[in-house]
């Protein structure tokens, strides 16, 4: 009753206070994100109490069976209480969101880079399937999100290698072969998705997704060649760049294709691609248009894909 | 028997009730189904909603009472009807269940 | 009637409602005091549940017809949309609040019916080596449970309104997976944490404490169930804006009268659109209530607005 009391009046305080509307626009971010998410406070009884905004509360009691697993990887920004306590629960809606999208990731193999696979994912996590429309229902936060996974896994490894090499404990590679590694360990993440995998690049040339999915793209192989730290190749930054984004995108839709035993194909045609790069490199005129060829073949391999996906829209 | 009294006055409130609403609406309705032959065809709830449905005002679990077709919550006292086989769950609806005993009556000075 | 003397007066109160609208909308926060509105007049809450009672007890029946006429039949498209955004999966628990004719009820178990369908196929697909034995296992299965565990709960405070909605539900054959109850959404007779999804069409701007109601479809929500509003808002261009007064004020309670022998109930439906807070405060409202992810979609520039919320 009293807590009922209390939500009431700080219900009515904060319509008073909305009252004055210039300061609104400007506290509303913060306060919003200070709420303690409602997921986490499982107990019922819990549920009843108010959102406290400017005190946060202890949650001491909190069923985590629901929960598979606990932290995700990488830094949480933790929400300091008044005691200057970390409530470890206390996580904002990108970071529920990461959980259920991370969750719904193997379910892909069954229903596909879908809702479905979202509100599977949800309901894992105890939360009711209809969380699945917090996301755009063609599914392609859930792929831009485990592109996005996998890019931070290849920071990761390279990001090692390169401690390794420092410490002397491994020899550094010769560029050819750093990017052939390179390339094979990104595309060998997408192995337990690849009958699914045409779906997802359909989805991903949808014209609202081409933007974050460029982005990633991108991002990913400026990191590669940043660690390939090659300093030798004639090649000027924008011509690094489409050259390998052209020979990550051709053996990426090689690999969709490939029916051998562990896909030996495909690293062989990898191997090819990198050393026809690496040639290239000798006739300095010559990679610029082998640049605008690279474009071409990208756009080409965009329609392949799209006619191998039979581009799902039904919606 | 004193039940079947409650429930006949208060279908017959509910009536004083909706014949008041339909003079005001100023429309002709079919008359109120629940008064009085209510009891002859009584359409029962379905089961499938007695686990969502508690008590509007307490939040608490009821009981189905089939005999009477009613939902009864037992703390308050109180018994929402059930008409043609929707349950009435507004409280001002609701009948109490509360029965005073006669012994007490006859002790008072 | 006196309504026809009282037009230019209303197209005055219309503007200044604007003004009105921001002062109303501070002082209604401040303190809920007895003074409430039905349509344009100044009521207290007890006369204001009385009356709206009594305008549903009268358009019960031509309820659907008026909404045909009233809309063009758009409000079809409307409910659609919604029930697309909604986008449910076999199994979801809705519950449907002042959805008295049962509109989106039964779109909800169409809807359902065909993704149990899709799914189904989808599976016979996804698992090739399939005996005859387990495929017509499946398809019996299919019939036995059509709707896949769905279930919509449909909720009004109007016993007329149910009644027209049970009587649809029977003519057009829809019994399974449908419940109806008679029920206030301030004080919902329903468990908490038990409903996937809350709908309300067209039915907020008649509740007197839109707060109370709101926080109801907050208990009542599973968590990550979603909140979704489907309602009358106000109109951003200032052109189309003034067609639609002229529409709605002119238009609408002749053919209240016409069809429905009954001019004074459209009246206050239209005045009850014009009284009800624009997209931005009801969101805010929403917000209030402790739903995250709150946002608005207008359908034909604003005539409609759907707000979303999640109970995360």
């Amino acid at each position: 009753m009293a807590a009922a009391a209390a939500g009431g009046l700080r219900r009515a305080g904060w319509r008073l206070w909305r009252g004055c509307a210039v300061v609104r626009c400007q506290l509303y971010p913060p306060q919003r994100a200070l709420q303690a998410s409602a997921v986490l406070k499982r107990v019922s009884d819990e549920q009843k109490e108010p959102l406290a905004s400017s005190s946060q509360q202890q949650f001491d009691s909190h069923p985590t069976d629901h929960r598979p697993e606990q932290e995700p990887q990488g830094p949480r920004p933790s929400y300091t209480g008044q005691g200057g306590q970390e409530s470890e629960d206390y996580e904002s809606e990108e970071q529920l969101q990461h959980r259920i999208l991370t969750a719904a990731l193997e379910f892909v193999p069954e229903h596909g880079w879908t809702a479905e696979a979202i509100a599977e994912g949800a309901k894992t996590l105890g939360l009711s399937a209809a969380a699945a429309g917090m996301f755009h229902s063609d599914g392609g936060e859930l792929i831009l999100h485990f592109v996005s996974q996998c890019n931070t896994k290849l920071t990761e490894l390279l990001e090692q290698e390169q401690k390794q090499v420092q410490l002397g404990e491994a020899e550094k590679k010769s560029t050819d072969q750093f990017l052939r590694d390179a390339v094979e360990a990104r595309l060998r993440m997408l192995i337990p998705y690849i009958d699914k995998w045409p779906q997802a690049l359909s989805i991903l040339l949808l014209p609202h997704n081409i933007p974050s999915s460029l982005n990633l793209l991108t991002s990913m192989i400026d990191d590669i060649w940043q660690y390939a730290g090659d300093q030798s190749t004639d090649f000027n930054w924008y011509t690094r760049r489409a050259v390998l984004t052209g020979i990550y995108n051709t053996t990426e839709l090689v690999m969709m294709q490939d029916s051998s035993p562990d896909f030996e194909e495909t690293w062989r045609f990898l191997e090819n691609r990198v050393a026809d790069a690496m040639n290239m490199g000798n006739a300095a005129h010559q990679v610029q248009s082998t640049g605008e060829a690279l474009v071409q073949g990208l756009m080409g391999a965009a329609v392949t894909i799209k006619n191998l996906a039979g581009l799902n829209q039904r919606r | 028997m004193l039940r079947g009294g409650g429930r006949g006055a208060a279908a017959v409130l509910r009536g004083a009730a909706a014949g008041g609403r339909a003079a005001s609406g100023g429309q002709g309705r079919d008359p109120d189904p629940g008064q009085g032959s209510g009891s002859a065809r009584p359409q029962p709830l379905e089961p499938s909603l007695l686990r969502f449905l508690v008590c509007p005002l307490s939040k608490r679990p009821l009981r189905y009472e089939e005999a009477t077709n009613e939902l009864i919550n037992e703390e308050l006292g109180i018994a929402y009807p059930v008409i043609d086989g929707i349950p009435n769950m507004i409280p001002e609806a609701a009948r109490t269940t509360q029965k005073k005993p006669p012994a007490e009556g006859l002790k008072q000075p | 009637m006196a309504a026809a003397g009282l037009c230019p007066c209303r197209a005055l109160l219309a503007r200044c409602g604007g003004a009105l609208r921001v002062l109303c909308g501070s002082v209604r926060g401040l303190a809920t005091g007895p003074e409430m509105h039905f349509g344009f007049q100044t009521v207290t809450e007890a006369e204001r549940r009385e009356k709206i009672n009594q305008v549903f007890d009268s358009v019960a029946k031509k309820y659907d017809i008026m909404n045909d006429s009233m809309t063009l039949g758009i409000h079809r498209v409307w409910k659609d949309i919604l029930m697309h955004k909604m986008n449910p999966s076999p199994g979801t628990l809705l519950l449907d609040v002042a959805g008295g004719t049962g509109d989106i009820a039964f779109r909800f178990i169409n809807y359902v019916r065909s993704a149990q369908e899709r799914q189904l196929q989808q599976k016979l697909k996804h698992h090739q080596n399939l005996s005859w034995q387990e495929i017509s296992e499946s398809y019996q299965e299919g019939k036995f449970k059509p709707l896949g565990d769905s279930q919509v709960v449909v909720c009004d405070i109007n016993k007329e309104m149910l009644k027209v909605g049970k009587q649809k539900a029977q003519h057009l054959g829809y019994s399974e997976g449908l419940s109806w109850v008679l029920g206030n959404a301030e004080e919902l007779p329903f468990d908490d944490d038990k409903f996937d999804v809350y709908t309300i069409a067209f039915g907020i701007r008649n509740v007197t404490r839109i707060d109370l109601a709101l926080q109801e479809a907050y208990r009542v929500l599973k968590p990550g169930g979603r909140f979704l509003c489907l309602e009358f808002s106000h109109v951003s261009s200032p052109l189309l804006s003034r067609l639609y007064d002229l529409y709605s004020f002119q238009v609408i309670p002749v053919l209240g009268e016409v069809i429905a022998g009954d001019w004074k109930s459209y009246q206050y439906l239209v005045e009850s659109i014009r009284r009800f807070p624009p997209q931005e405060e009801l969101k805010a409202m929403i917000e209030d209530a402790g739903f995250l992810k709150v946002d608005y979609q207008n359908l034909n520039s604003g005539i409609v607005a759907i707000h979303s919320g999640f109970k995360l």
